[in-house]
């Protein structure tokens, strides 16, 4: 079976590492990182990624920004995005570690590896 | 009414004549009572102004904080995880050692989670809440940790089931702090009293809130709900320090100083009072005075 193909977009960069490696360990991803919202578009362009984790408060482009600029480009369109953010608080979150806000999905940090995952697996279908 | 000085006899120095002059001051009085009733209300509408201040500014600051603390708690939590799935020659320790971390880490998180919760005035769900059903929910909630300490709980609820309005949720925090206190306050055993009783409002100044404006009035319900402890007590130049954040008498592991503090805060979001008496070595008992539903 391939791989699902996840790109990570978060100014934390070692949140990037830790995240891509137990996603990684699992055998069922391949993860790229992006630490800023430019090199994020740029790979997702280039990678086509399955899925795409944003991180909304970044410095420079906002993951809002990011993620209006991936809506506009024919590669990345219709790759769905879950945000990351640390402002929803948990009890705002559905079951599954993922909730929807105005047709976006959220995840609200800190989240636990399993949790991402159901996440990803619950979004990609 | 008013009395002019008398008029009185310089040799016997006797009283020969009083002058006395009336006049309806009726509309006079009832202008001071329309005066006194405005700046009443204005006084409460200043207060709740300045109340929406502060809850506004720790809406921001509990929104910095959450960005600020969940950031790095995100990292601790992956790292761990990290640690756990690719560490060689795991033994029963370093397993030890990544569930007391993960635990301390979700931890933190729920005091963030807390903040931000009644921080957010929207968030507070007042329906009509059975005190005494929610302190029995309360106390399941927490058994393992009243067994292990060898406590016993005694509960005294006056009636039945009596309503206040409530967030139960939140409410429920309160319990669980203040009962997490009294167990931490006994760590060789004793007995939590808990009593919901509704008493009537007796004095002019029986205050419910911490407004200007927030008394009940003579005869007025309120529901009453009292946690006592057995434990060690809390010290005549602690005591007024209790609902300060980040006071804490436990020990650095145990205690984050804002248990109480966030108890007062909800109960202040909720209208009500929240007020501590103890004695050295006797116990602790706190007293929440709610509106009934």
């Amino acid at each position: 079976m391939d791989r699902k193909k996840i790109l990570i977009i978060d100014d934390e960069e070692d949140f990037l590492f830790f995240v891509k490696g137990n996603l990684e360990n699992t055998g069922e991803f391949h993860v790229f990182e992006a630490a800023s919202g430019k090199e994020g578009i740029e790979i997702a362009t280039e990678e086509k990624p399955d899925l795409i984790l944003l991180d909304i408060s970044m410095p420079k482009m906002s993951g809002e920004k990011v993620a209006k600029r991936l809506s506009k480009i024919p590669e990345t369109k219709k790759t769905p995005v879950i945000f990351l953010t640390a402002l929803i608080t948990k009890h705002e979150i559905e079951d599954g570690g993922i909730s929807n806000i105005a047709g976006h999905k959220f995840i609200a940090k800190p989240i636990a590896t399993k949790q991402l995952i159901a996440a990803i697996n619950n979004t990609l279908g | 009414m008013r009395t002019l000085s008398p008029v009185i006899v310089p040799d016997t120095g006797k009283v020969k004549a009083v002058s006395v002059i009336s006049m309806n001051i009726t509309e006079r009085v009832k202008a001071e009572d329309e005066l006194k009733k405005t700046l009443n209300k204005l006084t409460e509408t200043q207060n709740q102004l300045i109340q929406n201040e502060k809850m506004a500014a720790l809406g921001r600051l509990a929104s910095g904080l959450a960005h600020q603390i969940r950031n790095p708690l995100e990292i601790i939590i992956m790292g761990v995880e990290f640690l756990s799935g690719t560490l060689q020659n795991k033994n029963k320790n370093s397993e030890k050692a990544i569930v007391k971390i993960k635990q301390a880490a979700d931890r933190t998180n729920n005091i963030i989670t807390n903040f931000l919760r009644f921080s957010r005035k929207s968030e507070l769900v007042f329906k009509p809440i059975n005190v005494n059903m929610l302190i029995n929910e309360t106390v399941n909630l927490i058994e393992h940790r009243i067994n292990q300490n060898n406590i016993k709980i005694r509960r005294k609820y006056a009636e039945e089931s009596m309503k206040v309005e409530a967030d139960k949720g939140m409410l429920q925090q309160v319990f669980v702090n203040l009962l997490n206190n009294a167990i931490d306050a006994m760590p060789n055993g004793g007995e939590i009293g808990i009593n919901v009783k509704n008493k009537k409002a007796m004095h002019i100044a029986e205050r419910i809130g911490y407004r200007d404006s927030d008394y009940f009035k003579i005869g007025e319900i309120m529901t009453v709900i009292e946690i006592e402890d057995t434990g060690k007590g809390i010290t005549d130049d602690e005591l007024p320090k209790v609902f300060e954040p980040f006071f804490t008498t436990k020990d650095v592991d145990k205690g984050t100083g804002l248990g109480l503090s966030l108890a007062h805060l909800i109960i202040d979001r909720h209208r009500g009072t929240i007020g501590v008496e103890s004695t050295v070595n006797q116990g602790t008992k706190f007293t929440i005075k709610l509106q009934p539903a």
